[in-house]
This record gives structure tokens, sequence and C-alpha cells, in this order.
């Protein structure tokens, strides 16, 4: 039984990709119209469906807080995102977790003041899963909460990076994710390089840290260019039909 | 970067059997590089990314491109270093890793690495330009073919046909490249028409060629048959079983089931093997072919434990027969009914092999063998731990009595011997360069280091130094460079010395400070870091000394000429100078690069009369005589303060007992073997290179901290003390082991309480060496800081600098010194095109890559010096076999024998439930005796029992040739083994015989040394007693072999007194002694005592500092470059001895 080798001796990874080269991404927004604002992105073979409703008013009065807005969080797996076609129970701890880290993410940089009373719900679809969930769901969700118009302070762009064999290696795939690499995910506000996440769950030696870190933030800024290409692609093409 | 991107679907079965569509993505690549030199973009695309491989050479014939047929199951050819240039594709690799085929995947990879080779690995399948997609309905081998051929289009056109491409395969033909693709450039070719087109005179590659597909052929064929019945074959009678699967023993060995680990089999006793398990398990034994399960030595396996109720204890016996497999079996059973006293082991057996360790193998036809006329023979590896191996072989005439490579394949489980084939013959049996070849073939040494060679490409970057236009130092350099042509500088080496590596300056500057200099050849400045010298002396590692020749490292011009310090020339060198004051305590140390001209190549022999005072040495002038003797007097004078305060630090003091082989002239045979002569001038020079070394590694390991090469020396294991704790026991003696500097101390008392018996003191340190971990190198970075320790020379950092003419690390620790001093020079005109600056310091700052180097050479090193120990062994046996065989060799004895008595004093060193072992000080050779005939019968030679008994007087010459049986016997297998012999036997003898003998450890018997011969193995030297030594101290043989020089009568009263002492000693160990008269008695402790002085004139025991008489035959030296000299070194030899012995025990 031979371990796959993630990183060949000619500095491939398995897919082809140098160690600090990103998946291709696409993304689009206002794809869906019942939602305030949506968008969906593709980290490689990655999809994620986003969609915002709110600020709207809150479903249970318990949840209402005077000065702000709250934000409400929900992660779904589709059944058939991965190759074997499993259902997931909606209380997935994983799931709900992954959730967690996207409100948290969000909660600072939302300027949640404007909006008091009121409630923001973001849902997630992931449609494929191929390594690097989390950081879709936040790409996905900063352009569908633009696409929302709901004020925030900065961009947030999420991307993770790992420690690939000998080296630093970014946005890593399933296989790499599932081969006991050690996977960290940064989120990041791209104008003031603050970080406003930053998750790791496994192992990682403190020498290589300041390296891992320093890629995937050299990450976040090449997906915030992606981003903000998106949006501005859609500004324009809602500002020449307007002028039509 | 723009990427083109593509989807790789396949599908797979999961664990729980169902199948799975997996959806992978790739990204097609446009700047995968050619890696070829012959590139013609501007600038070439291996230099637009960052790549780490060899590059396809300039100008060659053709690049080779072989397909998955021939990577899969000719490996071993392309692993051949006469192939060169082959571009292995990422498809070919990528297959083999998916189906499992890592050993394959490994020794591509490992040609690939080989910078020698010239071969890249392409990852086409991620190249825009080569990546092809399978189409539907088409089989796999297929769409790898067209990728194959794809790539091959593609390096065409890259090189715009520059360069003719070869696509090695036996499955396809030129007529399977579509005409769409077809370019003239391509040619497909069978190895078969490769070899013949290109290859034609080439023996070994045609035979290897055809052997493999032999083993092809059976192996078809067994898996046909296996796949028609294998359910019923199962586990036949052999007894094998089947290996359980790696899930269930990843699993096994992560909850600590099964024990993993590394099979060893006992060389002498091959029904058994070990490994060393888990830490609460220590060594699990594993008894019979059956349990071992078709392991071979050095595979790395797992093993389940057995139930308690079949632990066995290991056997204690001395094998009678390397060629009897099962002997061994049989006696097991019967000691562990008796309940000795040994411990029982936990005992397994092999339930999975995780790696495969099989190498080439040197190995005999089986006796008789040829004979058959069916194809398929055995043959016997020379080494005995590995089996017999089944090879096919069309004619059996050619390979009789030829050593042969062969390598295994396979072990299917139905077959009791594993499947290999043949790869080439050595040459005839017995003969010299035979078993010297295969001396190197085992311990893996390459064949260009045997042949000295060096390609043409490392031949031009050596600097020219002919006798028309000998090397001279460039002014420019002369410049950079601190001057030191005006020092005394002088070198002490062994006679003949011609590399030599070190050089010594030393001088009073006033205030009774002292300027002292270690000069040492600066190869660094000449073998550039990645140059092509630098790669291949990378490869071999380490000068490899045998006992007749020697295999350098570096081309001779450097090891020989630029770089040897020779007198009266100016040579670059790398120094260290310290200012000492008077008593050797360093005030400042300082590194760097020098000038220096040597005043005089001083042989050990001529320092050693100068340190004695003499004005005068033979072979000097008496000018340089009177100009070197005060730096002599004051180097001996300094260094004694320094050796002495590392002593005081616990430094060890070991013994080895290496040997020097004296050639005759006329025809090569060995006219004598000489111990080595310890002198006091080895000890000065080595104290001085410790000290260089030392302070080399501290001051590197300030530079870099992470990456150092350093050697350290962990303490011993406790337990390997127990055979030396109990030998010193039984002489009376406690020895502390807790720490180096006790060690030190106990053994210390240990000589000077038995100063009269100078071989038990050297048994004992020869013992304590056995025991001592191996020394090896490493990188800082890959271990703390309290690990760097030496413990041998008590030193806390220590590193090899002094000799890197013949040692590799010695280079890498120039090259760091050299950047922590930071005076680097700029890279001068030859710079090598190769090897970017920014490469080299990047090699010398990887803690990881230093590491890696670091582990290479430990292995090189120990390889090359069990080669030279088998080198040692292989002469030593030459040796006897010459005395027992010639009559006119041996003065007197009978000559009516064939086989003619050689007879020698011999210590008992190690006693063993069948026999003992018997170390021959006087040629460096240990045997073993056999006190029990493999008929279980055991037997006494009459000679013993009337030595023992009251008649010493009467033993005619005769009587070892007469044995008794039907003895008995009894040994508490560490100290003693007696046996009795019955009273109704000894009546049939004539009167005066002892009912008993005892053998203790460290008694002295004579012997005679045999031969066993063998075809299939090296012969080995047994002995049979004689009898027992007369004069029980510390002598000389007094055989037809020694010298037989004139004894002088010791006079004085001192000697007396021990002779008193000895008397009583001899009385309370041997009872049956006791009713010698007193006289005889000390008649015969005379003579020892006399030849005992006598020896301790000879051999010049360098502990008395006094002046001695120096040695009277300048000729009994060393007549060729010795391996090492220092004592440090020996310490480091008996690594070696460790190794073998801890793997026999």
């Amino acid at each position: 039984m031979s371990r796959v080798e993630l990183l060949s001796p000619e500095g491939l990874r398995i897919d082809g990709r140098r160690p600090a080269e990103l998946r291709k991404i696409t993304s689009t927004t206002s794809v869906l119209s019942q939602a305030d604002g949506s968008a969906y992105l593709e980290h490689g073979n990655t999809k994620v469906l986003a969609a915002v409703y709110g600020p709207r008013e809150a479903r249970h009065r318990a949840l209402v807080i005077h000065d702000r807005a709250v934000l409400n969080v929900e992660l779904n797996l589709a059944p058939f995102s991965t190759g074997e076609r499993r259902r997931r129970n909606k209380n997935d701890k994983r799931l709900l977790e992954i959730a967690q880290f996207v409100k948290q993410t969000f909660e600072p940089v939302v300027i949640t003041t404007l909006y008091p009373r009121s409630q923001i719900d973001i849902y997630f679809q992931v449609i494929q899963h191929d390594g690097g969930t989390l950081q879709a769901c936040i790409n996905a969700a900063t352009l569908a909460l633009i696409d929302a118009g709901i004020a925030m302070t900065d961009y947030v762009c999420a991307c993770t990076a790992g420690w690939v064999e000998r080296e630093a290696a970014i946005d890593l795939n399933y296989t790499e994710e599932s081969a006991d690499t050690s996977e960290m995910t940064i989120a990041m506000l791209p104008k003031s390089s603050k970080i406003t996440l930053m998750q790791m769950e496994s192992r990682l030696h403190v020498d290589k840290l300041d390296e891992v870190i320093a890629l995937a933030g050299e990450g976040c800024k090449q997906i915030h260019e992606v981003l903000d290409k998106t949006v501005r692609d859609r500004a324009e093409d809602l500002a020449r039909k307007m002028a039509v | 970067m723009r990427k083109t991107w593509t989807e790789d679907i396949h599908f797979r079965k999961t664990n729980k059997n169902t199948v799975v569509k997996k959806v992978r993505e790739v990204y097609l690549r446009k700047d995968i590089p050619c890696l070829s030199s012959q590139c013609l973009l501007d600038p070439p695309c291996h230099q637009r990314v960052k790549v780490e491989s060899s590059l396809l050479n300039s100008e060659p014939a053709y690049y080779l491109i072989p397909d998955y047929s021939v990577a899969l199951r000719y490996v071993e050819l392309l692993e051949q270093e006469e192939l060169t240039n082959i571009i292995f594709t990422e498809t070919i690799l990528q297959r083999l890793q998916s189906e499992d085929k890592s050993r394959t995947y490994k020794s591509l990879r490992q040609v690939a690495k080989d910078p020698r080779r010239r071969s890249i690995v392409f990852s086409n399948e991620h190249c825009e330009d080569t990546n092809v997609l399978r189409q539907p309905g088409e089989s796999v081998e297929h769409r790898d073919w067209r990728a194959l051929v794809q790539t091959a289009c593609w390096y065409d056109r890259h090189l715009q046909g520059g360069v003719p491409i070869i696509l090695l395969s036996e499955q396809f033909k030129q007529d399977d490249i579509s005409t769409a693709e077809g370019i003239k450039g391509i040619t497909v070719l069978t190895l078969k028409e490769y070899l013949e087109k290109f290859w034609p005179a080439n023996v070994v590659l045609h035979e290897l060629l055809g052997s493999l597909k032999d083993a092809i052929l059976e192996e078809d064929i067994e898996n046909q048959n296996q796949g028609s019945h294998s359910s019923k074959k199962g586990s036949g009678s052999i007894g094998y079983q089947e290996y359980k699967p790696m899930s269930e023993l990843e699993a096994g060995v992560k909850s600590e089931r099964f024990f993993q680990g590394v099979l060893r089999v006992r060389a002498n006793h091959r029904d058994q093997a070990f490994i060393r398990g888990g830490a609460n398990t220590g060594e699990i034994v594993i008894v019979g072919s059956e349990h071992r399960n078709r392991a071979v030595h050095g595979d790395v396996v797992v093993v389940e434990l057995l139930n308690k109720s079949s632990w066995v204890a290991p056997s204690t016996h001395i094998s009678y027969d390397p060629e009897e497999i099962h002997a061994a079996g049989d006696d097991e059973n019967e000691i562990s009914n008796q309940h000795r006293l040994r411990e029982i082991k936990p005992t397994g057996r092999v339930v999975g092999v995780l790696t495969r360790n099989w190498q080439a193998y040197v190995a005999t036809l089986q006796e008789g063998s040829e004979k058959d006329s069916g194809s398929f023979h055995l043959v016997l590896p020379l080494n005995p731990v590995i089996p017999k191996i089944r090879i096919r072989h069309h004619d059996a005439k050619v390979l009789a009595n030829q050593r042969i490579v062969v390598r295994i394949d396979s072990w299917p489980i139905h077959s009791q011997y594993p499947n290999g084939h043949y790869v080439r013959s050595i040459g005839p049996v017995h003969e010299l360069d035979t078993e010297i070849s295969a001396i190197l073939i085992e311990h893996g040494i390459s064949v260009s280091q045997t042949t000295q060679g060096f390609s043409e490409g490392s031949l031009k970057e050596m600097p020219v130094n002919t006798p028309e236009r000998p090397w001279i130092p460039e002014p420019a350099e002369l410049s950079r460079r601190r001057d030191l042509r005006k020092h005394i500088v002088f070198s002490i080496d062994p006679p003949n010395c011609q590399d030599i590596d070190d050089a010594i300056s030393i001088k009073e500057i006033g205030n009774g400070q002292i300027e002292f200099g270690v000069h040492i050849a600066d190869v660094s400045f000449f073998v550039k870091e990645n140059s092509l010298t630098d790669l291949e002396a990378r490869a071999r590692g380490t000068t490899v000394y045998l006992s007749d020749r020697r295999f350098d490292m570096l081309p001779k011009v450097l090891s020989e000429q630029v770089c040897s310090l020779r007198h009266h020339i100016d040579r670059y060198a790398m120094s260290v100078m310290w200012t000492l004051d008077s008593e050797a305590n360093v005030l400042s140390t300082w590194f760097g690069r020098t000038i220096i001209r040597s005043a005089c190549e001083m042989e050990y022999e001529q320092a050693q009369g100068l340190v004695n005072g003499k004005d005068v040495v033979p072979g000097l002038d008496a000018r340089v005589c009177k100009q070197l003797k005060p730096s002599v007097v004051l180097l001996a004078k300094t260094m004694r303060k320094v050796r002495a305060r590392r002593m005081a630090n616990g430094g060890l003091e070991l013994e080895s007992s290496e040997v020097k082989f004296k050639f005759k002239e006329e025809d090569g045979g060995i006219s004598d073997i000489l111990p080595k002569q310890p002198l006091e001038v080895h000890q000065i020079i080595e104290e001085a290179m410790v000290m260089a070394n030392s302070y080399v590694a501290k001051r590197i390991y300030e530079g870099f901290r992470d990456s150092a090469m350093l050697r350290h020396h962990p303490p011993p294991i406790e337990s390997h003390f127990k055979m030396l704790l109990k030998a010193a026991e039984s002489r009376g003696f406690t020895i502390d082991t807790s720490s180096n500097l006790a060690l030190a101390n106990s053994l210390r008392d240990c000589a000077l309480k038995s100063q009269d018996d100078i071989e038990f003191v050297r048994l004992i340190k020869m013992m304590a060496t056995m025991a001592m971990s191996e020394a090896s190198y490493i990188s800082s970075g890959s271990m703390s800081i309290e690990k760097y320790a030496h413990y041998g020379l008590a030193l806390d950092f220590y590193t090899h600098f002094t000799s890197p003419i013949r040692r590799y690390a010695d280079l890498v620790v120039h090259r760091q010194l050299m950047a922590c001093i930071n005076s680097t020079p700029t890279q001068s005109a030859n710079t090598d095109s190769l090897s970017p600056q920014s490469l080299s310091s990047d090699l010398l700052k990887n803690g990881l890559k230093i590491a890696q180097v670091a582990d290479h050479l430990n292995y090189k090193n120990r390889e090359s010096k069990l080669a030279q120990k088998d080198s040692t062994e292989l002469f030593q046996t030459l040796y006897v076999l010459q005395k027992t065989r010639n009559p006119a060799a041996v003065g007197d004895g009978d000559t009516e024998a064939e086989d003619i008595p050689f007879v020698e004093t011999g210590i008992v060193s190690e006693i063993r439930e069948n026999g003992f072992f018997v170390f021959v000080p006087r040629f460096g050779i240990k045997g073993p005796v056999y006190l029990k005939e493999k008929s279980g019968e055991i037997t006494v030679p009459l000679s013993v029992l009337k030595a023992s008994g009251r008649n010493p007087a009467d033993i005619s010459s005769n009587d070892h040739l007469v044995t008794i049986s039907g003895c008995e016997m009894d040994t508490d297998l560490i100290t003693q083994i007696s046996i009795k012999v019955p009273p109704h036997t000894l009546a049939s003898y004539p009167p005066g015989l002892s009912k008993m003998v005892q053998f203790r450890l460290f008694d002295k018997v004579k012997v005679a040394l045999r031969l066993k011969k063998s075809l299939a193995h090296r012969h080995s030297i047994y002995m049979t007693l004689i009898g027992l030594d007369q004069s029980s101290s510390g002598t000389i043989p007094k055989s037809a072999m020694t010298h037989n020089s004139q004894l002088f009568k010791a006079k004085d009263k001192a000697s007396l007194q021990i002779k008193q002492n000895e008397i009583k000693r001899i009385a309370q160990q041997d009872p049956a002694l006791t009713p010698l008269s007193q006289g005889e008695l000390i008649q015969g402790i005379q003579q020892g005592q006399e030849e005992q002085q006598q020896q301790q004139k000879a051999t010049k025991s360098a502990k008395k500092k006094s002046g001695r008489r120096q040695l009277s035959n300048p000729e009994e030296a060393y007549n060729q470059t010795s391996a090492d000299d220092s004592l440090y070194s020996l310490l480091e030899s008996f690594d070696r001895f460790r190794i073998i012995e801890s793997s026999q025990l």
C-alpha cells in the first residue's frame, strides 16, 4: 500500500498545481431571484450557493436585539455533493460548527447597528464538495451580502493553507485535506489586512506557522481580486441595463 | 497565469465494496520544463521555474523513454549505470503508484535522483501539450501508450528534432504510432533490439536482460498456476502462511497486538532471526523458517507473538556449518527442555511484510547442480543469512564454480525458496579478485568507485598538474589567504603515504605562549559544491580501504597531488590556529584559509625517534632533524597535557585487533600478518586532530544552529555491558559503567593491576568497545543539544574536519566553516554552470538535507568498514591457507599430513554451549573451538588431559590427534566450561591423566588453526585444541611461526615476586595444577615472564611515555596508506565489530 504522494519531487501537487497556486475560481451573483442577495462560487470542484435574506423582522421575539441586527447562518451539504451519496443530518455537528464560524466571521464586519431589531439570514447549499468548504462559504457569503446591499466595512476573503509534505501549500483540495495534512483557514479583511477568523484543527509545528499564515494571507488577497471583479462586473452590468 | 483545466474521472472500489466515482481536477500547465540542456529556448525552460533535478545531457546520442511494460518488469536494467538520459514519464510513475509497485517506483525515482545518470522525470500528465484524455472504449494501456508517444513528439518538436528519441516498449511496435503523430525522430524498440543496436558488446546487459526475461516468464507461469488451483496449495507442506491484509497489520501494530521491525537473521544461526520490537518487548525471536514465513534478512516485517508456552531461548551454540540450515533446530528443543540458566525470550512469527529489502546478492551454484539438466537451479548466497535462491538459467555449467550476482524476484507461498534471477558472473570461486569484487558488491560499493572512474566532465573540473605544467597557486588567490609559508609546517604519516591531508605547525611566541596550528588540505577550494566531482564524491561518501588496495573518493590528481600537503611545495590549506598558554589552555582560536609549505613529510617512526630524544633519525636529513626536533618535542609536550585533560574528563582508551598484512613482492602472497604497533606519536597526532575537530564543531554549530554537520557518539546501552562485567568479575575486577569517566577509570585500574597480562587487558578493552554504541554523523537541527556529545572522546561537540580527501563529511564541514567565517572568495573563473550560488548555500543551511547527507554517509561508512573487515578476514584465511598447505613455509613440523598444523597460542574469549571462541592476538584472528562434535559427542584431545595432568613432559607430538570421546561437559556460558572424562573411559588410556579439564574465560590455550573449506562461502577459520598453554601469562607463542628470537633473562627481584603471586593465583584457579612441582612451575612462569617482557618491548606500550627502543625493523610497519591512524578511529573501527558481534549474540 503506497501512500499518495501529495507533492511530487518536481514540485507539483496532486492536481498539477504548484504549492502557492489557487484553484480556479468562478463566481456570479444574483443567481436566485427569491433571495435578497445570492451568489454562486466555485473553488475548483467545490461549489457553493449562498443566499441572503434580510435585513428583515426577526422571526422570534426572543432573538431580537434592540440596537442591532442578528445574523443567522444555516448550512446544508447536499447528499449528492460527495462521491458516495450520503444524507446528512441537519444537526450534524460539523456543519453547525462551520455555520458558527461563518457567523463569527461576519458579525464584526457587517454593520449590524444600522439594522436594529432585525435579522439577517445567510443560507448555504454546498452542491459539490472537494475541500475548503469553509473558505468557499465565507467567500460566497461576502458576495451574497454585497449583492443584498447590506452594509459591511470591507470584503471578507477566506483562504486555506496547510503544510503539504515539505512545503506550505495553499487552497487544499479534498485529497490533500484527507491525508492528515495540517490545514488552516484564514478570513481576512483585504484593505486593512485584519484577520477575522483563524481556524485550525490539526497540529502544526510552530516554526512553520508563519509561513503558512503568510501564504494564506497571500491567497486571500488573490481571492479578493476575483471577488472584487465579480462585484464590479455585476455593478457595471446593472448600470448598463439601467441606462437602457 | 492561465491554466487549462480538465478532469480526471475514474472509478474506485471502496472498503465497503461499493464502486465510487472519483473526480479529480487536473490542471494543465505551460511551464513544465523539458529539463534538457539541449533546450533551444532562451532562457532554457528549466531556468524559468525552480527545479531541483539533473538535466538531460547536452550532446547525447538519444533520449530514452521507457513504457510501463519496461519500467515495471525491467527496472533492474534501467538501474544499470550504463543507461543514461532516460525520461521517466509521470504516466508510468503514477501507474506504478496506483498499482502498489512502490519498490519499482522508488527505484525509478532513485535513478532520476542520481545526478550522474542524467535522467529526469517529466510531468507529462500535467503538461498542456502532452496530456492525453482516455477515449471512450480505450484501454488504459493504449491511453498510456498514446501519452508516451505524445510526450516523445513533444520533445521532438521542442528540441526541433535535435535529439533522436527512443521509446522502449515490450508491448507496442513502431506501427502502433498512428500516422498522424508519426515523426521521424522517434523510434520504438524493444529492449533486445535496443541493446543489440547500442550495446552490442556489453555482455552484462545482455545477460541481465536474458535472465530478467526468464524470471518474468516464470512469474507468468506462476500466476497462471495460482489462478487455476489457488486454494488447494494455500499453506501446503512447507507451512508458509498467507500474509495478513495490510489494514489488519497496520491496525495490529497500532494497537500493539503485532510488532513491527527490521528482520535480522543471526549470522551463526540461520534458523534464528529477531526483530527489535517496541520499547516494552525488546527483542522478539523468530525461530525456524515456517515462522519466518518468507521474510528475508533486512525486510521490515510485522510479527505476532506466540503463546508464552512456546517461547524459547536463543541458542548459544557455535554453529558447525554455515551451509546446514536446520542443524540448530533440533538442538533447540533439547536445550529448552534442559531449562538452562538462560532466559526465555518473547518468540513470534511473521504475519506480514511491510517493505522488502531485497538487494543484489553474491551467490554460488549449489555443488553438483550443474549436472542437472533442468533449467532451475538453487544458488547459495555468500551471506549466510540469506536463504537459498532458485534461479532459472539455461546452461548451469557456465555458472559452476563461479561467484554470480543474483536478485530475488518473489517468494510464492508454496515455494520453499525464493525465486530469483541471474544478473551476472563475477569470476571463479576463491580467486582473490573475485572474492574482493564479491565483498564490494555485498557492501554496495559502486562500480564507478571500484574502477576508480570519474566521468570526463568531472575530470575537466580538475586542476592541471603534470610534470611539464605543475600546479602553482594563483597570485590572486594568494592575496586572499593568510601566508604561513614562513612557519615550520610538517606532517606525520605512515610511510609512503600519498594522500597527506593534515599538517601541523607549532612554535613558541614568547611569554610562555605557544602558537599551534593544524592545517588541513583545502579540498573544498577545488571541489565546488554540486559540481560533478562533488556529486560523485557525495555518492561514494568515503574512500574505501581494503587490506591490499584502496578505492578513492576523489580523483587522483586531487587526492595524491594538488590537495596532498607534500613537502617543499606551496599548498592551499584550511587552518585552525590556537594561541596556547604554557599549560596548553586555549587563549584564542583562528580559523581560515591559508597557504603553507610543508618542511618535511615525516613518518611516524621518525617522529617517534625525535620525541624520544634522538638527534638524527634514519631517512631524514640531519639538518631537517635539527630544524624539526624542537617543534616535535614541543608538540608532544603540549599534546600530552591536552590529552591528560581530556582523559580526566572521561575519554576512553580502547583497543582494536587491527592487523596489517605484509605482502610478498614476487607473487602477491601474504608473507606475514602484523598487529598494529601503537606509538606515542599516533596519540599525539590524534590528539591534535581531535582538538581541531572539536573546535571546528563548536564553530560551525554557532554558525549553523539547525544544520551543522556534527558527529555524535551516544552513550552505550547499559545491558550491552553484561558480558564485560561478568568477564571482569571472573578475574576479580568490578567495572563501573555509570559514566564514561567511571568506565575509563575502572578500565585503567584493570590495566594497572594486570600489567603482567596484557592480553587480558586487551580483551577486556575490546569487550568494552563492543558494548559501545555506534558513532554517527548528525545534522544539529535533528537532535537536541545534549545529544551532540561524544561519549568516547568525552567532548560536547565533535565533527570530522581533518580528512577531507577521504571523507565527504569533512568536505561539508569545510564548506560550513568557510561560510561561518564569511570569507568565501567570490566564485572564481571555474564557476560551474550547474551550481548557482543560491543552491550551494541552500544545502548548507537546510537541516533536512544535511540530515539526509549525514544518513547517507553513515550508511556508506558502515558499509565500507564492513567491507574492510571482510577483506581482512579474507586475507587472514588466505594466510592460514598458505600456512597449512605449503610445507616449505613452515620450517619443521610433520609434513606427512596434508594439513600442516599451524599452532598458535590464543585466549579463550567467549564461552558457548558447545565450545568456545579463541582469540589469537598475534594475527587478530578469532575462531571457534568445538568441544562437542556435531554428532553430540564430546571429545577432548589427549594432550589436554596430559597437559593438565602430572607429567607435562611426556606429551608427544601426536597426542592432539588422539581424542577421547564420551565425556561430559558443563558450562555456565559466561566464565567457564569444563569437561569430565568418565573413569571407565579413562582406564583405557595410560595413567597420569587428569579427570577433568576446565577452561575459563581468558585462559591461554594452544590451538591449531584450520580452514573449513567451502565452495559456496569464503573459507572460514576454525581451531582445534592442541593443549593448554604451559606458560600461563602473556606470551607470544613459541610455535614454528613466531620469530623465535633470543630470550633474555629477567633477573630483578620484583619479577620474582610477581612469579610467586602468579603461582598462587594459578593454584587457586586450577586445582589440577597444584601437584605440579614448584620448580617446574617457576620455570614455566619464568619463561612466560621473559617472553612477555620481550613482547612488551616489541609492542612498545604507548601508555608508558618514557622513551623506548625504536621498532627494530622498519619494514614491519605498514606498507601502504593506512585507513585510520587515530586512536579514536580504533574506537570507530570497533563500531563495526559491535554491529557484527551484536547480530551474532
